[in-house]
């Protein structure tokens, strides 16, 4: 398998490692009302059949966090964008 | 017999003037460079060559190629011995020594030929129902006599002792195959202005060219071909021939195992003995060809049996005779092509038998009739030739029947990527859906396009097509046209079977499966084509059902009363054929299979006689055992001497990440449980960095050496991970933050000086900084200098409970720090200390590592609830969860210490606690010791434990249970600091 | 502060095993690829805060004679290289003693604008060149290293053998790499032997500093 980096190009699959989920959303502050929100946060994830947000680390190139789509069922990777440009936690 | 006696007088691709000696079985013959290993026999007139894998029956050499079933040998000796070696694909060499497999005593006389005479019992599926009672017999009798009759070969058991290598390769196009259609694609691709590289499994390029008598452009098919890789090289394309492509991967990426030094007798030393090539293409032509169709007829394995395009290869490629009077017979023209090569060589004709009814019949040339039953044990005697439509059936002599079936297209490639083939009605075969795709394009024979010129002129245009979809700016034109003769693959007749002959009829040669087992897989409910493949084991062998799979559709399409294209495929993996382990694994095994990384320190140390252990990646020093020391005496008087003088412990493997910019505070206060703004400069602190659940993922430092530059530092084994956690946390959580972060691990070699005379050696080698107690007190940092300006930082932290202080000085002045540091220190008795006194000193102060902190625990759970401050509202990560009633239940395991109640009695990590008296079940457990050792400082043995409710039980005696080695003592329940509780020693 | 009057020896490359003189392919009349590891240099990393690029690149400039390349490449002046190694991240080569004396100057110059960090120590520098060299390298590296679309001055941050190695071609066919110094070793042992194949030449270089 292969990923384009945005900014190094194609390259192989060892040069990155899996996070997970990139289109959870961290919750803003920690308010003792709002552990569920919280508890999905970090517990709860979809597992979906077809289009996959997921964050990826180029840590053997420019150790730049990536939001890959990829299809979970075809294997294609539809998108690969720097993950600060992408929208996808914190505030 | 003579040398030789079946090789022809002249022709064949072959170097005549030096006759090679080889030995197989004990014997030696004669062949020449050119020969595989088993056009060598042949000629030698070898003709029983091993022993089918179940029903051990003598076998013969059938094809000229990597899908060869039968002539499976044990090659080499010693610890390079390779089994089941193609001898259809082993290049003769000088010295070759090879042996036949899964026969005993010798192949000729086979004891396990019984298993023949069992093979009632021994049809398809049979293991699943024999071997089961009685049930004990299973591990004593039946297991051990079958794993010894089980198998092919035999490995060698010895270490490997040659080298491997892997590389990478770029390319527009890849060509796959390099018979007519491949070079045509290379070539045009080439001139198109494309990348090209191009794989072919044999040693010679050519294909069919080196097996058949064709002509191209008024020039010899085989001169062509020969004078191919030259033609191609100056063209810039990248020849690579005993390459195989074994496995075609997403995004176009291909794995290719290239024989490198195969053909010679030992590798040279500066060449390895493969090559696994990762090659990424932009697009590829899959020219690999055709396979041709056995037919089905009772006793279709007897040796002597054997293609008909193999006979013709052994004749015009090898010069070898394979036989002396042949029936050829099939449903296509290759009938008489075959039988024209085969007089030519001095082979006598006794019959062509053509299964179409339509041919004019001759003297020779049976119609409408087809083999039905071969005879013979070691070697073909007889065979029967039934007439389709009367059932006349008459008897020939010969002891060679070529067989010519059709042709296959060779699929398998285009079979991984989920390509799956159709059924081809005009050609009686599987052919692949689409020839052309994004990603690819099928050329020649695989494509189901037959014929010389075909192929060639088909294989220029679809290396003009690749280059195009490769990106490239093809010139306009059409590639040069071909002027080609050669046999003509003309359409097959169709496909039939006489019935009623006694014996067994070979669908998977290999496997030893017959046409039988498939019809009883059928009867029995396995009909599914994916369950006929598992339970007949049907195209499970190393030729992957090449041969057979086709046959196989057949007969099963035959017995369940469907058409072919109703009975589905298959799916073919990687890899295309058998690549050995040390291919895959290259340069990366045994010693260098992970790079080491070595600190600064590392030479010196190995020179002062330190005993090393592995964390992670590092070498670290365990001990400095003097000669006649156990690890244990070495350990203790490494710590008595630190208690007592001062004592010096490589620190480099830790983590160490600078972090710099205007918002550096933020980012830190976020990733850190705690107030982490209130550090001021000149200042350090112990941290913790937590999971979002509440968990500890890190424990380690946070050094303000300005208002904008920290230095952090986090355990060895976590280096990678808490980069990757601060990198997530700046460029996803908080992308806004303006910072900047980098790991200086490797530029800092870093030393912990301990002990109470620690300050005493510091002073010798730091330069101008006060390190008194007042000017410089515990959690103290500096950017400072040793030695007349060598850049260093020093931190004052201990883990030890001793005074102590971090040194780091830049990695190329290590070496010669430490000695100077050696050679000074001397006077308040400096020693080195490894990570087995390290770790009893932790214990002994009660400070936590990855034995405590192994990601079940809280900061509250081992004692350090200080570390993680609840006062901010914002909140660091982590603490959101914290306040879960599950991590601050009173009932909670949490870090007590314990001693032994008798003094020497080991405590085993790992044990559980028990109360003193009650039942030792698991449901009564307290808690669990995490580690422990004995003190040299208390002189008894002691522990850090997670105890219930730990906080309250301090004086509590409890056992600690250790039921894996059934055994169990009395433990103590204490405060987990036994050294140095106020930290006055720490402090002063 | 002068490389003489420190009171330690500066090691070369310490821990590698590296035999000076040629190896190999013995029939090979010129060996395919030359190795040399280079000792002696000033590796200082500048990163510009936000908005303060141009800032930042004008006060390389000043000190150094040549500002910071664009994303991807690198440029040089007589024996100093300045090479992006990552988003936002370049690091400048001189020959030097690695006592810190360019990275004060460049801490100086760069206040408030840059994060600047001494690496002079981080990593082992390997220069390869010769016919072979793009062969060799990609043994290990998955970068196209083509000179159609690896043209002189790119650089790249890519893995080699399992450890992550920054490499730029340089003029002459040569390419520099990085290594981070703690893998020097192993890598170094992989190096030379995936060069037996071509026949190597082994050598180490010294740049001579600035106030010799």
């Amino acid at each position: 398998m292969r990923l384009t980096c945005p900014i190094c190009g194609t390259r192989p699959l060892e040069e990155f490692t899996y996070r997970g989920d990139a289109s959870v959303r961290r919750p803003p502050d920690f308010n003792p009302k709002n552990t569920g929100a919280w508890v999905d946060y970090v517990y709860m994830r979809d597992n979906p059949k077809g289009p996959h947000k997921e964050h990826w680390f180029h840590g053997g190139g420019c150790s730049s966090w990536l939001t890959v789509e990829r299809d979970t069922v075809s294997h294609e990777v539809r998108s690969v964008k720097l993950a600060r440009s992408a929208r996808s936690g914190g505030r | 017999m003579t040398q030789q006696a079946n090789r022809l007088e002249s022709g064949g691709i072959l170097v005549r003037e030096r006759p090679v000696e080889f030995e197989y079985d004990g014997i030696r013959y004669e062949g020449f460079e050119g020969d595989t290993l088993a056009s060598a026999l042949m000629a030698n007139g070898i003709r029983t060559v091993g022993r089918s894998f179940k029903y051990h029956r003598a076998r013969g050499i059938y094809t000229a190629g990597s899908h060869e079933p039968n002539a499976l040998v044990e090659l080499r000796t010693g610890a390079r011995r390779e089994p089941n070696t193609l001898a259809t694909m082993a290049e003769l060499h000088a010295g070759l020594i090879a042996a036949s497999q899964n026969c005993w005593p010798t192949v000729r006389h086979d004891l396990m030929s019984v298993n023949s005479a069992l093979s009632a019992f021994l049809v398809a599926g049979f293991y699943y129902k024999t071997f089961k009672w009685p049930r004990r017999f299973w591990t004593n009798i039946y297991e051990p006599v079958i794993r010894r009759a089980a198998g092919l070969g035999h490995a060698s058991g010895k270490a490997d002792p040659d080298r491997y290598e892997k590389s990478y390769a770029h390319c527009d196009v890849l060509v796959v195959g390099a018979g007519p259609a491949g070079i045509a694609a290379a070539d045009s691709a080439a001139r198109a202005g494309a990348r090209v590289i191009l794989c072919d499994e044999h040693a010679r390029i050519g294909g069919a060219l080196l097996n058949d008598r064709t002509e191209i452009n008024g020039q010899a098919g085989v001169e062509w071909a020969l004078d191919a890789p030259s033609r191609l090289s100056r063209l810039g394309v990248k020849v690579m021939p005993r390459t195989t492509v074994a496995g075609w991967y997403d995004d176009n990426t291909f794995a290719a195992a290239e024989r490198v030094s195969d053909h010679l007798a030992e590798p040279p030393k500066h060449l390895p003995r493969q090559k696994l090539w990762r090659i990424a293409a932009r697009h590829v032509v899959v020219a690999s060809g055709a396979i041709e169709r056995p037919l089905l007829f009772s006793g279709n394995d007897r040796p002597g049996v054997m293609l008909a395009s193999s006979a013709r290869a052994y004749v015009n490629h090898y010069a070898v005779r394979p036989g002396s009077r042949a029936v050829v017979c099939g449903n296509n023209d290759d009938l008489y092509t075959t039988a024209a090569d085969l007089r030519r060589a001095g082979i006598a004709i006794a019959a062509i038998v053509d299964s179409r009814s339509a041919q004019e019949p001759s003297d020779v040339a049976l119609a409408g009739s087809l083999v039905s039953q071969a005879v013979g044990g070691r070697s073909v005697r007889k065979v029967a030739v039934t007439d389709l439509e009367g059932g006349a059936r008459r008897t020939i002599k010969c002891d060679l029947v070529c067989v010519a079936g059709g042709w296959m297209p060779n699929v398998s490639l285009l079979s991984q990527r989920g390509v799956k083939p159709a059924w081809n009605e005009g050609l009686q075969s599987l052919v692949p859906p689409e020839t052309e795709a994004e990603t690819y394009t099928c050329a020649g024979a695989c494509a189901g396009r037959f014929g010389t010129q075909e192929c060639l002129a088909e294989g220029a245009r679809a290396g003009r097509r690749a280059a195009a979809a490769a990106g490239i700016d093809v010139p306009p034109g059409e590639a040069a046209p071909f002027a080609a003769s050669g046999p003509f693959q003309g359409k097959p007749g169709g496909q039939s079977r006489v019935r009623g002959e006694a014996g067994k009829t070979f669908v998977d040669l290999q496997n030893d499966v017959t046409a039988r087992d498939i019809e009883l897989a059928a009867r029995e409910g396995y009909g599914a084509v994916e369950h006929l493949k598992r339970y007949t084991t049907m195209g499970m062998a190393t030729d992957q059902g090449r041969l057979s799979n086709v046959n196989g559709l057949a007969v099963l399409a035959d017995v369940r009363g469907v058409p072919v294209s109703e009975v589905g495929t298959t799916t073919y993996r990687p890899p295309y054929t058998p690549v050995t382990l040390g291919t895959l694994a290259g340069h990366f095994q045994g010693r260098t299979w992970r790079p080491r990384r070595l600190s600064g320190f590392h030479d010196w140390a190995a020179e002062r006689g330190a005993e090393f252990v592995e964390n992670g990646l590092w070498m670290r020093w365990n001990c400095f055992a003097q000669p006649g020391e156990s690890l244990a005496q070495a350990a203790a008087r490494e710590v008595k001497a630190v208690r007592s003088g001062a004592g010096m412990c490589d620190v480099s493997t830790l983590g160490k990440i600078e972090i710099q910019g205007p918002d550096a505070v933020e980012l830190i206060d976020h990733v850190y449980a705690g107030n982490l703004r209130k550090l001021t400069v000149g200042r350090s602190r112990f941290a913790l960095m937590l999971r979002e659940d509440g968990m500890v993922f890190d424990d380690g430092t946070v050094t303000r050496l300005a208002r904008d530059h920290f230095l952090v530092t986090t355990t060895t084994g976590n280096a990678g991970r808490a980069m990757e956690h601060l990198e997530y946390c700046h460029q996803v959580l908080w992308p806004k933050l303006d910072l900047h972060m980098v790991s200086v691990t490797d530029a800092w070699s870093g030393l912990s000086i301990a002990g109470p005379r620690s300050r005493d050696v510091l002073e010798t080698v730091v330069d101008r900084l006060d390190l008194s107690n007042e000017a410089f007190p515990f959690l103290s940092a500096a950017d400072t200098s040793v030695c007349a300006g060598v850049p260093a930082r020093l931190m004052r932290i201990s883990y030890s409970g001793e005074l102590a202080y971090e040194i780091y000085v830049p990695y190329q002045f290590a070496e010669d720090f430490i000695r100077t540091l050696e050679e000074r220190g001397k006077e308040f008795g400096l020693c080195p200390y490894g990570l087995e006194a390290l770790g009893i000193m932790r214990i002994e102060k009660g400070h936590v590592a990855g034995s405590e902190l192994n990601g079940r625990t809280t900061p509250a759970d081992v004692g350090l609830e200080w570390a993680a401050s609840g006062t901010k509202s914002a909140g660091y990560i982590g603490r959101a969860l914290s306040a879960r009633e599950g991590l601050v239940d009173p009932e909670r395991e949490v870090l007590v210490g314990l001693k032994a109640v008798k003094p020497t009695q080991e405590i085993a990590a790992g044990s559980h606690l028990l109360n003193k008296r009650g039942s030792r079940t698991l449901a009564d457990t307290q808690g669990y010791v995490s580690a422990a050792c004995f003190s040299p400082t208390l002189e008894q043995n002691i522990a850090l434990a997670f105890l219930k409710r730990g906080r309250e039980r301090h004086g509590e005696v409890l056992r600690a249970a250790n039921p894996l080695q059934k055994r169990e003592i009395l433990v103590e329940v204490t405060s987990p600091v036994f050294y140095d509780p106020e930290s006055d020693r720490v402090r002063r | 502060m002068c490389a003489d009057k420190v009171e330690l020896a500066r090691q070369p490359s310490p821990n590698v095993e590296f035999v000076p003189g040629q190896h190999g392919d013995p029939d090979a009349a010129l060996p395919g690829v030359l190795i040399e590891i280079v000792d002696g240099l000033d590796i200082v990393r500048v990163c510009p805060f936000a908005g303060k690029r141009r800032a930042a690149g004008a006060a390389v400039r000043k000190a150094c004679g040549v500002g910071l390349p664009p994303a991807g490449k690198s440029v040089s002046k007589s024996a100093s290289v300045i090479a992006w190694v990552a988003p936002e991240a370049w690091c400048i080569l001189t020959p030097g003693p690695g006592t810190g004396a360019l990275y004060r100057d460049l801490r100086k110059a760069l206040r408030a604008t840059a994060a600047v960090t001494d690496q002079s120590h981080a990593f082992c520098v390997i220069r390869v060149s010769g016919l072979q060299a793009p062969s060799l390298l990609m043994k290990e590296c998955a970068v196209d290293l083509d000179e159609t679309v690896f043209a002189v001055g790119t650089c790249s941050a890519t893995r080699m053998a399992h450890v992550n190695v920054h490499l730029r071609r340089g003029d002459n066919g040569i390419f520099e790499l990085l290594a981070p110094v703690s893998y020097a070793a192993s890598f170094v042992e992989w190096l030379s032997e995936a060069s037996l194949e071509f026949g190597y030449q082994a050598g180490r270089r010294r740049e001579p500093y600035p106030d010799e």
